[in-house]
């Protein structure tokens, strides 16, 4: 607060600063919500973590496509991994794509919950019916490099940050 | 984010300039300081807490949300070039989080509202030895639910340090009309709370 404050803005500094104590107190979250989120830092820390070289949520909205689904391409050294998420009828929000690397192990990671295996064709493409709100995808190649993808949103309409 | 792309080498800068530059050490925290992480933890878990249940959401997804933008803050924080802007990402991530929960969850039954009016009127019916410190609280408590959700939203983004800029935009208002607001919610939250 600078200097020059005038006192009616002490007094609702003051005031703001009691009402935010208030509400926060009726209220906390869980303690374990803590743990989760200091034990955020260093999830998946070990690994190389790929950002979007493409995000079809980021086009002009007239170069998008007419469907719901979102189109992300991860590209680094070697590794190209292309998503697609959309929603259907049947199986709800599925995950879709290809990996295009020496790979051996293509594993879907979300947040607070355990790693899944994905099941990659012989061309590097994979299809799975996921939950939840935010997912990467890690690859391992064969010669050890662990590679995770940026979080994305599993929303394809609300894309998110 | 790439952690790899961040310097592990801290700016020889005087404290008292870094930390205007960056109150929360957020570029410190990204970089692995689990000192400044805890602290942004303990600093906005709170609030960003009472932004997800003020969406209607339930504990559980509340807490999903809550979790999912630690997670996203670790991934996406690079992304704030002003690390004095983390209030208000805090506050359009939390926000947009909980919205997409609530779309995708079937609704949430019990609110936020529906608990607090609940327990402040437990509250209200407890022994006459509660402390005064308490009973200020509540008071408060109890005000500032009673206060348009407007206020309500505006106030909890202002405890929170977010700036006007970000505010305006959250809120969809004029930001040379956030002061004034601010202060005629505030008036009114004295008279709620018979403070006035």
């Amino acid at each position: 607060m600078s200097d020059n404050t005038a006192p009616d803005d002490e007094l609702d500094a003051a005031l703001l600063g009691q009402v935010r104590d208030a509400v926060l107190a009726a209220e906390q979250p869980p303690t374990r919500l803590r743990d989760a989120a200091i034990r955020a830092l260093t999830w998946d820390a070990d690994m190389e973590t790929l950002l979007a070289t493409f995000d079809s949520a980021e086009q002009p909205a007239a170069m998008r496509s007419a469907t719901t689904a979102r189109d992300l391409t991860y590209d680094s050294g070697g590794v190209t991994i292309e998503i697609s998420i959309a929603v259907e009828d049947q199986d709800g929000t599925v995950l879709s794509g290809s990996v295009a690397a020496d790979t051996d192990r293509v594993i879907l990671t979300q947040p607070g919950r355990p790693d899944q295996a994905i099941e990659v064709d012989e061309h590097g493409r994979f299809r799975m019916p996921v939950t939840g709100s935010l997912a990467g995808v890690v690859v391992t190649t064969t010669d050890g490099r662990r590679v995770r993808t940026e979080l994305f949103s599993l929303d394809p309409t609300t894309p998110g940050p | 984010m790439n952690l790899k792309n961040l310097s592990g080498v801290r700016p020889r800068r005087p404290v008292v300039e870094q930390h205007i530059e960056d109150p929360w050490r957020l570029r410190e925290a990204l970089n692995g300081d689990t000192v400044a992480w805890t602290k942004i933890v303990d600093d906005f878990s709170g609030t960003m807490w009472y932004w997800a249940r003020s969406q209607g959401l339930n504990h559980d997804d509340a807490e999903d949300v809550c979790q999912d933008v630690w997670y996203l803050l670790r991934d996406k924080g690079h992304t704030i070039s002003d690390p004095r802007a983390l209030p208000g990402w805090l506050a359009t991530t939390t926000r947009r989080q909980a919205i997409t929960a609530s779309k995708r969850a079937s609704r949430a039954t019990t609110t936020l509202t529906e608990d607090r009016l609940e327990q402040i009127t437990t509250n209200d019916a407890a022994p006459d030895d509660i402390a005064i410190a308490v009973d200020h609280n509540e008071r408060l408590s109890a005000a500032f639910q009673r206060l348009r959700e407007r206020c309500q939203e505006l106030l909890s983004l202002l405890w929170a340090d977010v700036a006007y800029l970000d505010i305006a935009e959250i809120l969809d208002m004029a930001i040379g009309s956030i002061g004034e607001t601010r202060r005629r919610c505030l008036e009114q939250l004295r008279v709620e709370a018979g403070l006035a």
